[in-house]
């Protein structure tokens, strides 16, 4: 399965888990978009996020991974580089 | 001994669950659906759904449990609607005591805080004996843990134990909760407080103390679970010396500091910002009361860790999760310590 995940698809992944814990419209889910500050998610509801992706995707993370994320890129990239996936092609 | 432990994923949670698996015991650890699990599935520790407005979940959680630990009363973040705070309290906590009656849960440890114990009259520190007869009206907090205990302890269906930790201090604190003053201090700001009595407690001895609550065949009803009492500022004073920061700025009077901390829970309403004063830490300390926690102290195997190893123990998790950045207030190295009397 991680062979098979590029980064887009992880990018897709998450965001339907962010707009799970998030009032933000879908269309504001990007790259660039901060959590606290674009999304509103708290440092309660970013670890929240971070946990459900932690379980949904196997990642194994640990808490000194995940604090510090600040970006949609930042859990993107997290994510990816654990699932070993790489740009589409 | 079968346990289940609601809140597991908190401050105290985590703390309590390392004592246990210390122990050779193997806690069952309640969750929601959005909980922040790593750290307890890194421990490789059982999950189960137990959410305290799904009675059904609380009967699945508990059955063939021993003992519950409920760590989740509560916690108000904001000091609006203190009636609603409260009525929400008591309904989540019914819900658990129900629960556990009903799976035939032999006792259950629930933990509350010294927000409900009263100062004395005669100026002597307070002891579990002293409770507030009413509630305290210093706030939804205060409120809320009050009306908790009276309802845990008027309990005749199990073995109810209360248990009533300090300012908790060390590991695990991911929310940095009562921590978020030594991080300040530890980052060069000066937060705006009050002054008042706090009584600093490890987290990890908080943990400790829960186990034996739920292993001893005649536990104390109720128990305060804290270190020596000390004065906010001295504490703070003592933070910027251990950091190179500047002194504290001068405590706030009390009722400056509730009007600020009430005016910053209005300007982080419905954002993701917290207060720069929580309004319930601002009530703990104007109204903590100077504890005589000598009874809980006795809980802790091998006594209770002193403040400087705790802050140690602290500075050292913070530093881990990036709370205070490499290089910033290191601290000197301290003198090697020796245990602190406790009262």
């Amino acid at each position: 399965m991680t062979d098979k995940l590029d980064r887009d698809s992880v990018f897709t992944t998450i965001k339907g888990l962010i707009l799970q814990v998030s009032p933000a419209r879908p269309d504001l889910v990007t790259d660039d978009a901060r959590l606290r500050e674009d999304l509103a998610l708290d440092s309660v509801a970013s670890m929240e996020l971070l946990s459900m992706l932690d379980e949904s995707m196997g990642l194994e993370l640990e808490m000194e991974d995940v604090l510090g994320i600040e970006t949609v890129a930042g859990v993107v990239d997290l994510a990816a580089s654990r699932l070993g996936a790489g740009a589409p092609t | 001994m079968r346990s289940t432990v609601l809140g597991a994923a908190g401050f105290i949670g985590i703390n309590l669950v390392d004592a246990l698996v210390a122990e050779g015991l193997t806690p069952r650890c309640g969750r929601r659906r959005r909980t922040n699990v790593i750290p307890l599935r890194r421990r490789g520790v059982p999950l189960v759904e137990a959410d305290l407005d799904a009675p059904e979940t609380l009967a699945a959680a508990f059955a063939d449990t021993d003992v519950v630990f409920h760590l989740a009363g509560h916690y108000p973040r904001h000091g609006r609607a203190p009636e609603e705070t409260v009525a929400r309290a008591l309904r989540e906590l019914r819900a658990v005591l129900d629960a556990a009656a009903a799976a035939g849960v032999r006792r259950l440890v629930f933990v509350s805080s010294t927000a409900t114990a009263a100062k004395r009259a005669d100026g002597r520190p307070s002891t579990e004996a002293d409770v507030f007869p009413a509630d305290p009206g210093v706030g939804a907090y205060h409120a809320a843990k009050w009306a908790m205990e009276r309802l845990a302890l008027a309990e005749d269906r199990l073995d109810v134990v209360v248990a009533c930790p300090g300012a908790c201090l060390g590991p695990w604190d991911l929310r940095v909760g009562t921590s978020a003053l030594l991080v300040a201090v530890a980052n060069g700001l000066a937060p705006p407080h009050p002054d008042g009595w706090v009584s600093p407690v490890d987290a990890r001895d908080v943990g400790r103390a829960l186990v034996r609550l739920a292993q001893v065949p005649a536990p104390p009803r109720r128990v305060l679970l804290a270190g020596p009492s000390l004065r906010l500022q001295a504490l703070l004073e003592r933070l910027a010396a251990r950091y190179g920061a500047p002194p504290p700025a001068p405590a706030l009077s009390a009722a400056a500091a509730v009007a600020f901390a009430d005016a910053e829970e209005a300007r982080v309403a419905g954002t993701p910002h917290r207060a720069a004063l929580a309004r319930e830490i601002a009530d703990l300390v104007i109204h903590g009361a100077e504890l005589d926690a000598r009874l809980g102290a006795g809980l802790v195997p091998g006594g209770l860790t002193p403040l400087p190893d705790t802050l140690d123990a602290f500075d050292a998790f913070a530093r881990r999760m990036r709370f205070i950045p490499p290089g910033r207030g290191d601290a000197a190295p301290r003198q090697p310590t020796s245990p602190e009397p406790v009262r």
